[in-house]
């Protein structure tokens, strides 16, 4: 086992590798941070050549990219074009804020996912079975960004103007009530609700499909008949016998989707204005400001294949037929 | 609801449902039923299959005529996409104009339709051409197996191991948002799923006696690859491509909708949604039309995939990509 994770982190090495000089390669190609400079009638060529000295900008192409390499592996990220700020630092806040909401997403997906998905497989093709699988049809098929919208307009909108409120129940953007400090703990509740419900639509219809599917195969299986022929409670079979080996596939999808939640919340995040990865990212691109979009997608891409491990590891850990070499 | 009708018949089969949600347990039944009337050709059991499912009927008509409209809409509409009148902006829903009016009073019913021109042909150019290169690597690396296919997938796992979205964005920022921009771009990072399909499947078919045949008539590679074995992996890839026009239609439309895809004054199903952010909470009807065209579209083309994969490809069981 401890050969197995050594290896894969190796192999993880040429990947980040290849990545990093992938993202590198069209980073520089769509931002230059100097050429905006030059049209500025304020700045002297002699400014611009300095700037481009001190950015590393006058150097050849794979000497930047090995500059920069050697200091993001010595922990030093750079700093934001526009703030100064280490991007360090911001990209640290970023990820808490990030995993906030993905894992109240993925929390309450898990939990309703589950239970749909169980409830559908022990009354397999029942009225509930059949709404369920068209309920999932919907939420594979409905754009997220679509369903943020309506439910934006139907808090911010519809709600208050029926019920007369002050302000919606749930709010529609921002993570805290804007120029408050500190924790306030039904605040951030109240602002979490909207985002985490929009990415848990998705993920929720997987889940209940993925688990119904396994639940079926199991509930078929001879242990669960000699389980029932000992005279166990059905509720015991259920939970303890059928759910237990059920839910072991689950474990590694829902790994596999929060180490997505370091770059998969791009576009709830856009539009509830919630200050995670997803958000930084498009501000970073939209500004060009290239020094915060390298570790950004280092991050992300560290994220899932630390994951993908981590999903292999339970598998392994859980499910003793399951061996690595 | 798909078929079940003849679930009674066969009650403890363990289905092993796709996360599609539609089981194959009809298969053993219809075969042997249509057998016994007269000897029927694959495909015409394929379209038996295919007819069974309800909602995937459907889901094939709605497209014929969503596809349809969007091509004739010059025809049926008095106004043009782009023909402005600043005296009606965000006007609600009439008889006037039936989805209403945007910003700058562009009737809304013109727009949706024309970017569903957009949007449909994005969505199927991607698929096809994502099948097409799937395909090829697929093929090449479980024909070839060996080194090649080592390479090949740990390409393919790179390509997964990229937050797609990321790439796409810097991408179109790039290359600018041309219609052929976005479906290039958006083709290099679809192709992964149908390399994984087409390699499972050609690993199983490689062993097979036709093959071993056509090897020993003398036929090369390439022919054996193109002439033989491909004819045989086209249902998985037809299921898969289709699933894949689901997911391109999605993945364009989240791109537009964040102002990285394709670039206004064309409009796009994303991009009529981005205009709307700004006017969401004023002029909600240009939200609701059309991201309500999205969601019929991708429900009609997953139904449709669903119902190809039982018609097409009853023995394997394919993983959900959308």
């Amino acid at each position: 086992m401890f050969r197995f994770i050594v290896r894969r982190l190796i192999y993880s090495i040429p990947v980040l590798l290849v990545a990093s000089i992938l993202v590198f390669v069209v980073v520089r190609a769509s931002a230059n941070p100097v050429a905006a400079l030059a049209l500025s009638p304020r700045t002297s060529p002699a400014d611009r050549i300095r700037l481009e000295h001190e950015l590393g900008l006058d150097k050849k192409g794979y000497q930047q990219y090995i500059a920069w390499l050697s200091h993001f592996v010595r922990g030093d990220w750079g700093k934001s074009l526009l703030s100064n700020r280490p991007v360090g630092k911001d990209i640290r806040e970023a990820l808490a804020n990030s995993a906030v909401l993905g894992l109240a997403g993925v929390g309450f997906s898990l939990l309703i996912g589950v239970g749909i998905g169980v409830y559908s497989s022990l009354k397999q093709y029942s009225f509930f079975d059949h709404f369920a699988t068209t309920g999932a049809f919907v939420g594979l098929s409905i754009p997220n960004f679509w369903f943020a919208l309506l439910l934006q307009i139907f808090f911010g909108l519809y709600l208050t103007k029926w019920f007369h409120l002050k302000e919606p129940i749930f709010f529609i953007a921002g993570m805290q009530r804007p120029g408050t400090l500190g924790f306030h703990p039904l605040d951030r509740l109240r602002h979490l609700v909207l985002p985490a419900l929009v990415l848990s639509v998705q993920i929720i219809a997987v889940y209940s499909r993925f688990v119904r599917a396994s639940m079926l195969e199991v509930l078929h299986s001879d242990f669960l008949r000699t389980a029932r022929a000992k005279g166990l409670r059905e509720r015991r079979v259920v939970v303890r016998h059928a759910m237990r080996n059920a839910l072991i596939p689950l474990t590694t999808q829902v790994a596999l989707d929060v180490g997505g939640i370091a770059a998969g919340l791009i576009i709830t995040e856009q539009i509830f204005q919630w200050p995670g990865m997803g958000k930084y990212f498009i501000d970073a691109i939209g500004a060009g400001d290239y020094p915060q979009v390298l570790p950004w997608v280092m991050v992300t891409v560290a994220f899932v294949i630390i994951f993908n491990l981590v999903a292999d590891i339970m598998y392994a850990v859980l499910d003793p037929r399951i061996r690595y070499a | 609801m798909p078929d079940r009708s003849d679930r009674d018949h066969i009650p403890d089969v363990p289905s092993v449902s796709q996360p599609g949600g539609v089981e194959v347990i009809a298969r053993a039944t219809t075969v042997t039923a249509a057998a016994s009337e007269r000897a029927l050709s694959t495909r015409q059991l394929a379209w038996r299959r295919f007819k069974r499912h309800k909602l995937a009927m459907g889901g094939a008509i709605l497209l014929i005529l969503l596809a349809v409209s969007t091509i004739v809409i010059p025809l049926i509409s008095k106004y043009s996409y782009r023909e402005q009148n600043l005296l009606t902006t965000l006007k609600g829903p009439s008889g006037h104009h039936l989805f209403g009016t945007d910003t700058l009073g562009r009737d809304e019913f013109t727009r949706v339709l024309y970017g569903g021109r957009i949007s449909l042909l994005v969505g199927l150019s991607v698929a096809i051409m994502a099948g097409g290169i799937g395909a090829f690597t697929g093929a090449i690396a479980g024909f070839y197996g060996g080194v090649l296919d080592n390479i090949l997938m740990r390409v393919t796992d790179l390509f997964l191991a990229i937050p797609f979205l990321v790439i796409l964005i810097m991408a179109a920022k790039i290359f600018g948002g041309s219609v052929f921009d976005i479906v290039l771009i958006l083709s290099l990072f679809f192709w992964m799923p149908e390399a994984r399909i087409v390699r499972g499947v050609f690993l199983s078919m490689k062993e097979k006696e036709f093959v071993e045949a056509a090897r020993a008539s003398g036929a090369s590679n390439s022919r054996i690859i193109f002439y033989h074995m491909l004819p045989n992996a086209l249902g998985p890839i037809t299921v898969i491509v289709t699933l894949g026009v689901a997911a391109a239609i999605l993945t364009e439309s989240a791109l537009s909708f964040l102002g990285f895809g394709i670039q206004p004054p064309t409009p796009t199903w994303g991009n009529l949604l981005n205009d709307s952010t700004n006017v969401t909470l004023i002029a909600p009807w240009l939200v609701y039309f059309p991201g309500l065209f999205i969601l019929i579209t991708v429900l009609c083309v997953n139904f449709l995939g669903d119902g190809l994969r039982d018609a097409l490809d009853p023995h394997q069981e394919l993983k959900q990509t959308v």
